[in-house]
């Protein structure tokens, strides 16, 4: 039954993630007192881009082109062993702890940066720079706050975790927690390009992780968007799952309760959705050198946490 | 409150009156009154000295109180008398004289609280509030560096109060009662209570003129005007003193004692070197008073001898200092220019100025017979005593250089010939800082009355 | 269960680590005056739950003065002059001033826990040093005279904080005292700066002296 459960956690993030994403772009035109496009128009958008022609740059090595396909696959991997709507580990659970994962996440940002500078392009170079700099930052603050959640179940592993902070009030109600919470918070805004670190227009002033993809097209795109929505998905999951509201998620294998949680799992999605939606609303870019200063007090605040901790005695 | 408590609170009450009363707006009021009160104020201290010790109520009145009030009022009286002429030499002032003299007013007020006060906390409160009262006077003069300068004291003062109130904080932490007739006599010891001590030789030292805290010092004395700075060195820094000798007093730890010296050490010769090398002459007195604190500060490192010639030197010091401020307000009147080498021949056109400026110097570096050359006598002797004679040698050195270096210069001005026509008017400016040489000189008569005294403080 | 001194305590610490983040001088002003209301509460609490009244007044007392009153003072001081509303170019760049902060932190949790607390016996104490130190560094690190008031009024939070909540019972005589004093300060203060800034002042051209 693991094995199954597996293979429809796969499933769900596969056919959903681009659903998030449209979910998120038509509230953000509803708050702007547009209409917006359909929910569904993403996965026409991937559909569209399957039928393409891919080009490569003559100055492009097949480095570039083999790149997509991998970062997919490493989310794909991904959603395996993370706690989406299970809080008790699949199949596939053991194969890496949560600082694994961070760590995966971080080869998968580095595989992209590679091929944004394989394509020889400017606005890639931009981008590669751009996210070096900033990931060189938020991956660090990323698995300090894993780190951190580690040693407040004494294990790596993000479904103990979960487990801990549902049937616990005081671990939930610590200052560590919110702590973390906020950083990963913050990072999380960093990590899924929202405002105020990048705004989704052609501007390059602000580009980020955008002019990452612009040399891709075809297939490749498709696939290269559609692992940028699956780790969007994931990392929103895992912040709620592990971080905020890891209620209501099955501890034990039963699959009426999976199959229950997978639609309320969908229900605490639009809710983040809609946050992200309200910040994008309100919020403005950031100077581009004010990103530093904004995970400077991301890492403040974990730093924060295990102080906390460390101050109320724990871990002795 | 019998009707003895009302006896010592006289110089409160004088200064209090004076200060209301200056907001009147009738003329020449203020001035009268301010004078009435710093009249009222001196025969309360001395009534304090008929009266015996008391520590129980709002007020802690020992040896050492006494002498600080009378201190504190004969110096107000002198400044107060002198800022009757010296006021209308100001070239652009700030506020009207009544607000001057309600500044005036309460800021003694202030200082002659905190030297009442029975409990830690509330020397802390007076001394702070010494700041809020005398940050516009500095600003008397309205330019920009003047008003520069009063925001740097304004800033730097504050944050080593602040200090100090952490280190009351840690006092209370500690186990101490902050009520000073039981803080003063149960012997202090353990880490907290040190770091607690040491931090509020920091906090004040900021404010008594202690080097490198006192950065604000020459520049608020360069550009104040000059009864404003007559209180400050001769009044203000030694409350601040007072601040710390408070809190030092109960205990008896070595490395208190060495902090202490270590600060003196340091504020004395650097303030020796610095004075020796200004071109003005305000900062130079500046410098010199900063290194006469550093010299309490060593005496009050030693043991009973030491801290004798500290309390003997800070009070001939207040009116030695008192008269060269007063003296340099004259010399500003006239040759309108602080710069040393601009002025010449003193003695010829000033007269009476210039023998007073020459013998004020004499006194404020240490000659004798004049009260601060007993008080630093005292000190070296409690050096000598307690730390070699090594040290000692060290510090006279030191000492001697300020000598040399400001005698030199006040004697350039004053005894240099020059050609003009004498310009002096024998105003009663004149008379006050000859008033205030001979209480300088008197304060010998002091020194054998000091013992009885200051009996159970600093372990005299 | 947290005890409410300890978060009271960390978030003071956020709220100075934003005081560290702004550039907006307005903003800092109320955040100090959040903090305020922040320890204002928490003294109230303690007050009601140990049925004492002074502490009670004293709460309603920094409410009133560094919640409302000295906060005004010193923003009705900054709108006289809007240029002066920003701080373009603080002399740490505020990653770096923010990293410092935290190493500040670090460093009195280690001060405490190594020397302090066993004579105090509070295991809260080491926030109030942290707040201490970081007024102080908004001091020393910032040039603008609005922002350096403000880091000194968070220095006299802290203070306040570890005197009142973190050891009960000190005397109120005093921190009446205190209060009065902090509004003496920041009056003084507020008629320097502008002063300063108006420019009414008679020119003079002996600045040089000052660095010497």
């Amino acid at each position: 039954m693991l094995l199954f459960l597996s293979v429809v956690q796969l499933l769900f993030v596969l056919a959903l993630s681009p659903l998030i994403v449209g979910i998120l772009k038509r509230a953000e035109e509803r708050l702007e007192s547009r209409i917006g496009a359909p929910i569904l128009q993403t996965y026409f958008d991937l559909a569209k881009l399957f039928r393409r022609e891919s080009l490569r740059a003559a100055s492009a090595s097949s480095f570039f082109t083999a790149v997509p396909y991998v970062l997919f696959g490493l989310y794909l991997f991904l959603t395996l062993v993370l706690p989406i709507i299970t809080a008790f580990p699949l199949t596939f659970g053991p194969t890496v702890d949560f600082i694994g994962g961070g760590l995966v996440f971080g080869a998968a940002a580095t595989l992209k940066k590679i091929a944004a500078l394989d394509s020889r392009s400017n606005f890639s170079h931009l981008g590669a720079s751009r996210n070096a700099a900033i990931g060189a930052l938020s991956d660090v603050i990323l698995v300090f706050v894993f780190i951190m959640l580690g040693v407040l179940s004494k294990t790596n592993n993000p479904y103990v975790i979960n487990n801990i902070l549902q049937t616990s009030a005081s671990w939930y109600l610590s200052l560590l927690h919110w702590f973390v919470a906020s950083a990963f918070f913050m990072i999380l805004i960093v990590e899924t390009g929202q405002l105020p670190v990048e705004s989704h227009s052609t501007a390059e002033l602000g580009m980020i992780d955008q002019a990452l993809s612009f040399e891709y097209s075809g297939p490749e795109l498709a696939l290269y968007q559609w692992a940028g929505y699956m780790k969007q998905f994931i990392l929103m999951s895992v912040f709620l799952n592990v971080f905020v509201v890891p209620f209501w998620v099955p501890m034990k294998p039963n699959l009426v309760g999976v199959a229950i949680y997978m639609l309320i799992h969908v229900g605490k999605l639009v809710v983040l959705t809609g946050v992200f939606a309200l910040l994008n609303a309100t919020v403005s870019k950031y100077k581009l050198y004010k990103n530093f200063d904004f995970l400077a007090v991301a890492f403040a605040l974990a730093f924060l946490g295990s102080i906390a901790f460390y101050a109320a005695g724990g871990g002795a | 409150m019998n009707a003895i408590d009302f006896a010592y609170a006289v110089p409160l009450l004088a200064s209090l009156v004076g200060a209301l009363l200056s907001i009147i707006p009738v003329l020449y009021l203020e001035e009268i009154v301010s004078v009435v009160a710093s009249v009222a104020s001196v025969l309360g201290a001395v009534l304090m000295f008929t009266l015996p010790d008391t520590s129980h109520g709002i007020f802690y009145v020992d040896g050492l109180t006494k002498v600080m009030t009378l201190t504190i009022s004969l110096v107000y009286t002198s400044a107060v008398i002198y800022s009757i002429t010296y006021l209308k030499h100001l070239d652009n002032p700030l506020f009207q004289k009544r607000l001057y003299y309600f500044l005036l007013n309460s800021f003694v007020l202030t200082m002659l609280f905190s030297v009442v006060a029975n409990n830690l906390g509330l020397i802390w409160v007076g001394i702070e509030a010494t700041t809020v009262t005398s940050a516009l006077l500095v600003a008397t003069e309205n330019n920009e560096t003047t008003i520069e300068s009063a925001w740097r004291y304004v800033i730097i003062v504050s944050s080593g109060l602040v200090i100090s109130l952490l280190s009351i904080v840690l006092l209370y932490a500690a186990g101490k009662d902050l009520q000073l007739a039981s803080y003063l006599f149960e012997r202090g010891s353990g880490g907290l209570f040190t770091a607690a001590v040491l931090l509020a030789i920091v906090g004040y030292g900021t404010k008594a003129g202690v080097i490198p805290l006192s950065s604000w010092l020459p520049d608020v004395h360069g550009r104040a005007p000059s009864p404003v700075s007559a209180l400050f060195s001769g009044v203000l820094l030694p409350v601040a003193m007072y601040g710390i000798v408070r809190v030092v007093q109960p205990t008896s730890l070595p490395e208190v004692h060495l902090v202490l010296l270590i600060f003196g050490l340091l504020t004395v010769a650097v303030a020796a070197i610095l004075a020796a090398r200004q071109n003005d002459y305000k900062r130079m007195f500046a410098y010199s008073t900063a290194e006469k604190m550093g010299m309490i500060l060593v005496g009050l490192s030693t043991g009973p001898i030491g801290a004798l010639g500290a309390v003997l030197l800070l009070v001939s010091h207040a009116f030695a200092k008192a008269a060269a401020f007063f003296l340099t307000g004259n010399l500003l009147a006239r040759y309108r220019t602080t710069h040393i080498h601009d002025i010449h021949g003193v003695a010829a056109r000033m007269p009476k100025t210039g023998y007073s400026l020459f013998f004020a110097s004499l006194a404020v570096t240490g000659a004798p017979p004049f009260g601060v050359f007993l008080g630093e006598l005292l000190i070296l002797a409690g050096v000598v005593r307690n730390y070699g004679i090594v040290l000692a040698a060290f510090v006279s050195l030191f000492l001697l250089i300020a000598f040399i270096g400001i005698n030199l210069r006040i004697v350039a001005m004053v005894f240099s010939p020059s050609g003009s026509d004498p310009m002096e008017r024998g105003r009663v400016g004149t008379f006050v800082p000859i008033l205030n040489i001979m209480l300088a000189l008197a304060a010998i008569g002091l020194a054998p009355l000091l013992p009885h005294l200051l009996k159970g403080v600093l372990g005299i | 269960m947290i005890h409410y001194i300890d978060l009271l305590g960390f978030f003071l610490i956020v709220l100075a680590l934003f005081m560290q983040w702004q550039i907006y001088v307005t903003r800092v002003i109320v955040t100090f005056a959040t903090a305020s209301m922040l320890i204002a509460a928490a003294l109230l609490y303690s007050g009601l739950v140990s049925g004492r009244l002074p502490v009670v007044i004293l709460a309603a007392l920094t409410a009133v003065v560094r919640g409302i009153t000295i906060p005004a003072i010193v923003v009705r001081g900054l709108h006289a002059k809007p240029h002066r509303v920003r701080e373009q170019k603080p002399v740490l760049p505020i990653a770096t001033s923010i990293v410092v902060s935290l190493a500040l932190v670090l460093g009195s949790y280690a001060i405490y826990n190594l020397g302090l607390r066993s004579a105090v016996g509070a295991q809260a104490g080491f926030l109030p040093l942290a707040l201490f130190l970081q007024g102080g560094f908004l001091i020393v690190t910032r040039r603008n005279a609005f922002i350096q008031l403000a880091g000194y009024l968070s220095m006299e939070n802290a203070v306040l904080l570890l005197g009142s909540l973190v050891l009960p019972g000190f005397p109120f005589i005093v921190e009446g005292g205190v209060i009065l004093d902090l509004v003496g300060v920041v009056v003084v203060s507020r008629i320097i700066m502008r002063l300063r800034e108006s420019g009414q002042s008679g020119e003079d051209h002996r600045h040089g002296e000052l660095f010497g």
